[in-house]
């Protein structure tokens, strides 16, 4: 079958400094910072010209690339079809995202989704400050206080399919892969992390040595997510979101999507406490 | 020379025989195969048992080796002999208890107690722990030492071990393939410094971590990775402060010719490559 996307391209965050976020991106979390301007700083995590943006106006948004123009065209038609309301992004607002164009829709959970064409690609290697192993962009996490609600919209809107579930948390397809988004039953809305994807289990073990020797809050992990394989620890940090390394996916179950029960073991196999309501099952949604 | 094939078992003193059997089944993950009067065995593998727990002063611990033929256990006994090893032939009941054909004990430079046994009892019953901790094998000792460049030298001298890397002066030693069988530690007294059970893989030494945690077992060291063997790893407390690891992934030296043993440093980061640090006094300067 193939995925109606190309990628997940970034995540835009709002953020009230960009100094600290500067600081955050390189010091902390070993991205690259790529470019700077008045209103907004851009990582890398690959080859993508920018992973993760900081920006000091907007909302927050997530960017899935399509391939052909006549796909966004299709995605406009399909989301307003599913009774959603994309806009075209502005030159303004397509230039910011380092993009040639695209539409912009609300999820229900008030995250912005960005469908665009053309994103930036950067012609030289990401090399990082610190030896993170992080080799991509691997996921963003999506807090939703009406999961069923962004299930609906991810999948009927913007044409994902359902990988997995554990409990009511959703793990959304859209490029092939097991998943790019991950929808979690929450009693906020917004933005709940970012995943960079790393080489192996010695980077995401490093990288939480590398937390506690800065005393950064361990918020999950290290652990391993039984639905998609990967391998991961996950920090709090910039924005009051999850910051997460993590080690390559599983391919998706051929069998279609598995409903793992609500517990916080279909979160990490391995045992590992969260602080995190979202991790530890039990959820009502 | 002394051929040994592999190390076998070791023996245990205890002042709480009740306490130490509760721990090696329900946090070692061990198996009880066998008791007799103020001793009980545990099994960990094919072997009748790799661990004896007895009624006795906690100081006295025995490491039991494998040696191929009665004729190279005479010749190791005339050998040590001839070296001043005061050497103690195992009476009939003595060999019953240890479930072995024949035996010597003796005292190596140090002071360690060290049996030298002759076909040890294999059992067609497959381990089968009450927890699912993974464990695929009893795999090797640490002993202490306070005179490293001495013991190594009867181990690899008088004893047909291998250096197959050195942390400090802490020589990691192989008997057959397995990266190192017995490695001696810097500390003043007499005993046995650690006891290795290898398990599957990283899920279960991850998963291990997490269980003894929260039985408020007290990990020294770890989760960690040991550049000198590539194993994963975990050393936590047991009865009477012994130092117990689980790890995976050591790597087997089958060129002996092509090996050359490295030399690593003494402090954390020659005994882990992810950056946990030891809180072991054998570890430490």
């Amino acid at each position: 079958m193939s995925a109606p996307y190309r990628d997940l391209r970034y995540l835009r965050l709002p953020v009230p400094n960009l100094d600290a976020a500067v600081e955050f991106g390189s010091d902390i979390l070993g991205l690259k910072l790529e470019d700077r301007n008045d209103t907004a700083v851009y990582f890398r995590s690959d080859a993508r010209n920018h992973a993760l943006c900081y920006a000091l106006n907007g909302a927050a948004s997530v960017g899935i690339t399509v391939g052909e123009r006549a796909e966004l065209d299709a995605a406009f038609e399909r989301l307003t079809g599913a009774g959603f309301a994309p806009q075209w992004l502005s030159d303004e607002q397509a230039s910011a995202r380092q993009v040639k164009t695209g539409l912009t829709v609300a999820a229900p959970n008030g995250v912005m989704v960005d469908v665009i064409w053309r994103p930036l690609t950067s012609g030289w290697p990401f090399h990082g400050p610190r030896p993170t192993g992080i080799t991509e962009l691997q996921a963003v996490q999506l807090a939703c206080r009406d999961v069923q609600a962004d299930e609906a919209f991810w999948v009927d809107g913007i044409g994902g399919t359902v990988s997995d579930w554990a409990g009511q948390a959703v793990f959304v397809n859209i490029d092939g892969a097991h998943h790019r988004i991950a929808l979690y039953p929450s009693d906020q809305d917004g933005v709940l992390g970012i995943t960079f994807g790393v080489g192996d289990v010695d980077h995401v073990m490093r990288n939480w040595y590398f937390m506690q020797a800065r005393q950064l809050p361990v918020a999950h992990g290290p652990g391993h997510q039984p639905t998609s394989g990967s391998r991961f620890v996950s920090t709090k940090g910039l924005g009051d979101i999850l910051y997460t390394y993590a080690t390559p996916m599983e391919p998706v179950a051929p069998n279609g999507p598995r409903q793992f029960p609500d517990e916080s073991l279909s979160h990490c196999a391995w045992g590992s406490p969260s602080t995190m309501a979202e991790f530890n099952g039990g959820s009502k949604s | 020379m002394i051929e040994l094939k592999d190390v076998v078992y070791c023996r245990l003193g205890t002042r709480d025989l009740e306490g130490a059997e509760w721990y090696a089944v329900n946090i070692l993950g061990l198996e009880v195969s066998g008791r007799r009067p103020g001793a009980v065995y545990f099994k960990s593998d094919a072997r009748q048992h790799t661990l004896c727990y007895f009624d006795g002063d906690p100081a006295d611990q025995t490491t039991a080796f494998e040696i191929g033929s009665a004729a190279d256990l005479n010749r190791a006994g005339a050998t040590l002999d001839g070296l001043g090893h005061n050497i103690h032939y195992g009476t009939r009941e003595e060999c019953e208890l240890r479930h072995v054909a024949a035996f010597i004990g003796f005292n190596d430079p140090m002071g360690n107690r060290i049996e030298f046994v002759l076909r040890p009892d294999t059992t067609a019953r497959a381990y089968h722990g009450t927890r699912d901790a993974g464990i695929t094998g009893f795999s090797h000792v640490g002993l202490c030492s306070d005179n490293l460049e001495r013991d190594e030298l009867f181990w690899t001298q008088v004893c047909n071990a291998r250096v197959s890397d050195r942390i400090g002066d802490a020589p990691l030693m192989r008997l057959g393939t397995i990266h190192h069988s017995i490695a001696l530690f810097p500390y003043h007294k007499p005993g046995i410094q650690h006891i290795n059970h290898q398990v599957g893989g990283t899920d279960d030494i991850q998963r291990s971590f997490n269980f003894v945690v929260e039985n408020q077992v007290n990990v020294t060291f770890g989760p960690g990775r040991h550049p000198t063997s590539s194993a994963e790893f975990l050393y936590f407390t047991g009865p009477e402060g012994m130092t117990f690891e689980y790890s995976s992934g050591v790597v087997e030296i089958h060129d002996e010719p092509l090996w050359r043993n490295r030399q690593f440093h003494f402090e954390p980061k020659g005994f882990c490559k992810w950056g946990a640090a030891p809180n072991i006094a054998a570890f430490k300067d």
